[in-house]
């Protein structure tokens, strides 16, 4: 027999929040005794292993009211705590292991209140959690307005975008104007920039882990709102109460719904009524959650999100009874569904279990038919054709993942991951029938690509010391296609070592590999982007990546952080010169090269988090290249040359001001480096071929500073169902003329020729309104 | 009233004449260059063509444009030696006065008045060792025949080579005129060939005639196969070319004259410097794709001129004309 208070002995539970049941993210549980600690996982649960006779725990989280639960350790306990929205501020006090705080052992890890990214003000006034992410340092946008990000010197591939833990292939709307997240539907945003968790696998520049809401479970709440684009609508609330609940969520643009009648009219009118046309382009995000309670240890969630952009073209001729008909409609969509089931189970006070179950798929479908009705002799003939292309990669997956707190010092973290793939990089089939003629099909393209991804990893986060922690892992991962198999290790390892209690110096290092790319060669997300896989010939690529940082926190109120970072990556594509992609993946193997690419940068953040003014500045210093130089591979002659988002400076302001119930403001000032573009910038002669524009070198010109600053201000009033706001929000304020697209324009006057550079702004100052009401 | 209308009329002027403004960039500092053209060839007198770069953007006349340089001096070093051979120009064209051999390495300085002087280097490569050369008919239909050819091409080990293959046809047309005067004209045709070759063919990514892919790897077909050694490393290795090449031999007559038209076809091997070789690929892009699709991407021409633009690269190249079996 031991005395009780050499036994140690685990706390475990959930931490919600009061008023709503919702689960929070990276809540703190401190024992104040030992000064031991955890953070609630992704799904709000916590285990703690402490010894001695009794504990005092200091459970908190950002914009809540801290609660102290002092406790006796005879046995283990569960302990499920519900925390209060905080009304003064001040009062929250943030200590422990909140994420990028400089007590956390991860780095390279940002954490930003979705309630915070929702202040900041964006073009046409919506929420966009990824515009919002390209406003933190390491992280750019790409061309103006898009949604696409840039981490740390990667591609836009190279981001592993999990809804509820499930993979989505295409984020963006309208051309990436948008992105795919609807605001309203979120609860947890996390980005990992490097340093990244054995958990985490399959794309070597960033993850982007997204938890959507789970739905009040004491009561029905919800909102509407129509800005200038789109209207919103989303409902939450308990199915039984405190047992299950259902969050739901739907946005769509209108803007074909109120151009269909003058398209109606012009078509009618100017054809004397014979005609009928009707077309538009809308795209929408239905988001869905039922989260059951079975118990305190066991809990069920269904997930299912569907967003699709449509484009529709319907023209219908009427002529004379005697040559009939003759119609033509015209249908292109493409987007994301998914689908997943995770249940979660505590199977001991130390060990927690998440099993997961999905679907994911991102389809693109374009279909053109005619069709044609005409009378000859009194008797009917038809004829109708049709074209479809189709395109698309589709998951199956299974994962488990579970959380093992042995010991006071010890979280791990193990579980595995089975994803069946299924590429489809282009079918097309033509198909016609007719009275006279035989029926016609045909399919052509490339068939289906069935692969494999199979990841095992283990992690634990470990202290060491009081001031030394690391957090080391393994994951093993592999990929079967085409009766090839890419096996891969990857290990990761981070360490914190405290300096004082607001202080500490981290460093850290991943390996990744990544298994499909993407094609697509303009500087917009189209559509016609395809997904495809590893081959025989073109390598998983992979990335090392070494970094290290500084942080602080300056009395709980301001978190400063000095990261740098240097990342090699292998097996990076580029296309080869000439080489266009538009609309035709076949033979997309011949179009590309493989190569390398360097990054390193410094980022310097400064965030406050909670008060009445709340926001970050963030600056980058940063550099990516590429080299091009394997025999047959060469770009560029085999030289170095910068990435097309090659910035070197970035530079962000974003400030939030809400002083009370009634109002809040945000403002944001953005400054970053031109990107590069290859230009021919010279003719030269050549005896052999003639006068030719030369292009010295890849990305050769740099286009000018990319700078703007937006604000946006929320009135608020109380009215007798619920809150209404009023959003105005000014886009590209002071009307900067930013760089969209350049191109030479050429005048002639005589024998004389003037050639000037010219470019072509995307977004002036774009002020925009909205209306939200929420009960 | 008015003050209503004002409003949504600003805005609307506002975003419509935003989005269409276009605004020059400031590119004045981009200036003239010396532009060096000279493919030296063993067993050829080295050439050099000096030009000036005409900026894109600016204001230029046309009667001015690409002047020859013919105010600079051209050094050739072989071997690190300074060539003490005369040299002499013309139209911006410098004779160097020297023969290039296999094995050469090759400097040329520039100095051109105005500018900083330009240098670059390169190595004359050996003779490719081209063995068993033979042309196959095997379909005829003449003049029109489907020919396959048969090569081996025995690859040096040590080093990264890069080869050129070409097809041609020499044409020679003999014209005597009322049996008192001949005249000989002599051409050389370059001829469209395949290859299925996978260990040397390089797919260029070109939407062109160039790459046929197929499930083994990518045919393919043009005017001259650029390919390093990358897959065929110190080893004699067999290449099969297809082609149709009309051939005819014909003699006839004509007002005043008769005529004869002789053509043979025959096979270049070249082997390239690293800098003929990226040179010629990156034409090989450039004239399938002039820089004007927008959603293609843009393509570099090869340039090794430190101080200036252009190429200075060597090459040795074997031919030799088939006998048809």
């Amino acid at each position: 027999m031991f005395p009780v208070g050499l036994i140690a002995q685990t706390i475990s539970g959930t931490v919600t929040d009061a008023s709503t049941g919702e689960t929070l993210i990276g809540a703190t549980i401190l024992d104040e005794t030992t000064g031991k600690g955890t953070t609630t996982n992704a799904h709000g649960h916590f285990s703690l292993t402490l010894k001695g006779d009794s504990a005092t725990l200091r459970i908190s989280y950002i914009g809540y009211q801290t609660r102290h639960q002092a406790m006796s350790l005879l046995g283990n306990r569960q302990l499920n705590v519900a925390l209060h929205p905080s009304v003064e501020l001040q009062e929250v006090t943030v200590t422990a292991e909140r994420i990028g705080s400089p007590q956390a052992s991860q780095m390279s890890v940002i954490d930003v209140p979705v309630e915070q990214l929702k202040l900041v003000p964006v073009i046409f006034g919506e929420t966009d959690v990824l515009k919002a992410l390209q406003l933190l340092p390491g992280v750019q946008g790409g061309t103006e307005g898009m949604s696409g990000i840039y981490v740390r010197g990667g591609g836009p591939d190279e981001n592993l975008f999990l809804l509820d833990g499930v993979p989505l292939y295409n984020v963006n709307h309208l051309g990436g104007f948008f992105s795919a997240f609807n605001g309203d539907a979120i609860k947890n945003v996390t980005l990992y920039k490097g340093s990244f968790p054995a958990r985490f696998s399959g794309r070597i520049s960033s993850v982007l882990d997204i938890t959507a809401n789970n739905g009040n479970d004491r009561e029905w709440h919800g909102g509407a709102s129509i800005g200038v684009l789109s209207a919103k609508l989303n409902v939450e609330g308990p199915i039984v109460k405190e047992k299950t609940t259902l969050s739901l969520s739907l946005r769509r643009t209108y803007g074909d719904l109120l151009m269909q009648p003058f398209i109606m009219m012009v078509a009618a009118s100017a054809t004397e009524g014979e005609n009928t046309a009707n077309a538009g382009y809308y795209f929408y995000d239905f988001n869905a959650k039922v989260t059951h309670k079975f118990n305190d240890r066991s809990r069920i969630y269904a997930t299912f999100y569907s967003g699709d952009d449509r484009v529709y073209m319907r023209v219908k001729t009427m002529e004379s009874m005697e040559y009939g008909t003759e119609s033509l409609k015209l249908g292109y969509y493409w987007g994301n569904m998914v689908t997943a089931i995770r249940w979660n189970y505590e199977l001991s006070p130390k060990l927690f279990m998440n099993a997961t179950g999905s679907f994911t798929r991102y389809r693109q479908r374009l279909g053109i038919g005619l069709k044609e009705e005409w009378y000859d002799s009194g008797q009917l003939y038809s004829y109708s054709a049709d074209v479809n292309l189709n395109s698309g990669i589709s998951d199956i997956s299974g994962r488990v993942d579970f959380d093992y707190a042995p010991s006071p010092d010890h979280t791990v973290k193990f579980g595995g991951l089975l994803t069946h793939h299924i590429f489809t990089p282009e079918v097309q089939t033509v198909s016609s029938n007719g009275t006279d003629e035989a029926p016609f099909s045909q399919r052509i393209g490339e068939s289906r690509v069935h692969a494999e991804e199979l990841s095992l990893y283990a992690e634990d986060d470990w202290s060491i010391t009081d001031a030394f922690k690391v957090n080391g892992g393994l994951a093993l991962t592999g990929f079967a296609v085409q009766k090839r198999f890419y096996p891969s290790v990857q290990p990761r390892l981070s360490g914190r070592f405290l300096i004082t209690d607001d202080l500490s110096f981290k460093a850290g290092y991943s390996y990744m590999t990544q298994y499909m790319h993407l094609l697509s060669n303009s500087n917009i997300s189209l559509p016609s982007d395809l997904w495809v896989p590893v081959t025989a010939r073109i390598q998983p690529m992979n990335s090392h990546q070494v970094a290290a940082g500084v942080f602080y926190t300056w009395r709980s109120l301001i978190d400063f952080s000095v990261e740098g970072y240097y990342k090699w990556m292998n097996n990076l594509l580029e296309y080869k010169p000439g080489a266009s992609f538009l609309g035709s993946s076949q033979g997309w193997e011949d179009k590309v090269c493989m190569g390398r690419g360097w990054a390193y940068g410094l980022e310097f953040l400064a965030q406050k988090t909670f008060g009445a003014i709340t926001g970050w500045v963030g600056y980058t210093w940063s550099r990516t290249l590429r080299q091009f130089d394997q025999p047959g591979e060469e770009l560029n002659g085999g030289r170095v040359f910068p990435a097309k988002y090659d910035r070197i400076h970035d530079i962000s302001i974003t400030l939030q001001y809400k002083p009370g119930k009634d109002f809040d403001a945000g403002i944001t000032w953005v400054y970053s480096t031109g990107n590069t573009a290859t230009l021919a910038m010279q003719r030269i002669e050549d005896p052999d071929h003639g006068t030719l524009n030369f292009v010295d070198s890849r990305n050769n010109f740099r286009l000018p500073a990319y700078h703007r600053m937006d604000i946006s201000v929320n009135f608020h009033k109380q009215k007798k169902y619920g809150v209404r706001t009023w959003n105005i929000s000014v886009y590209n304020l002071y009307n900067r003329q930013n760089p969209f697209i350049i191109y030479p324009k050429t005048t002639y006057h005589g024998t004389t020729q003037t050639t000037s550079l010219m470019q072509r702004s995307l977004f002036p100052i774009l002020p925009s309104v909205a209306y939200i009401y929420k009960f | 009233m008015r003050r209503q209308h004002t409003l949504p009329v600003f805005i609307a002027i506002m975003l419509l004449a935003a989005c269409e403004k276009e605004i020059p960039i400031d590119t004045k500092h981009i200036t003239p260059q010396v532009v060096v053209s000279s493919h030296a060839s063993a067993g050829n007198e080295t050439e050099c063509f000096l030009s000036m770069s005409v900026p894109i953007y600016g204001n230029h006349d046309y009667n001015s444009q690409h002047m020859p340089v013919d105010n600079a001096s051209a050094l050739l070093l072989i071997n690190g030696v300074p060539s003490t051979a005369p040299v002499t120009h013309s139209d911006g064209i410098y004779h160097l006065g020297y023969t290039a051999q296999p094995g050469d390495h090759l400097s040329l300085q520039i100095d051109a008045p105005g500018h900083k002087t330009l240098t670059a280097s390169t190595d004359i490569p050996s003779m490719p060792v081209v063995t068993n050369a033979i042309i196959a008919d095997s379909n005829t239909l003449d003049p029109y025949c489907n020919y396959t050819l048969h090569f081996s091409l025995t690859d040096n080990a040590a080093d990264t080579d890069y080869y050129s293959i070409q097809l041609i046809q020499y044409r020679t047309i003999t014209r005597t005129y009322d049996d008192t005067h001949t005249e000989v004209i002599n051409e050389c045709l370059p001829t469209i060939f395949s290859c299925s070759d996978f260990l040397i063919v390089e797919p260029t990514g070109l939407d062109s005639f160039l790459d046929q892919p197929s499930p083994n790897g990518t045919q393919f077909s043009g005017e001259e196969l650029l390919f390093s050694d990358a897959g065929i490393n110190g080893t004699t290795h067999a290449i099969e070319l297809q082609t149709i090449i009309y051939i005819p031999h014909e003699e006839g007559e004509a007002t005043g004259y008769t005529w004869i038209d002789h053509r043979r076809p025959a096979l270049t091997v070249t082997h390239l410097s690293r800098d003929e070789y990226l040179y010629r690929k990156s034409m090989q892009a450039y004239i399938a794709n002039p820089l004007t699709s927008f959603f293609a991407e843009p393509v570099p021409i090869h340039s090794n001129i430190i101080g200036g633009y252009g190429i200075f690269a060597g090459y040795s190249s074997y031919t030799t004309e088939f006998l048809a079996q």
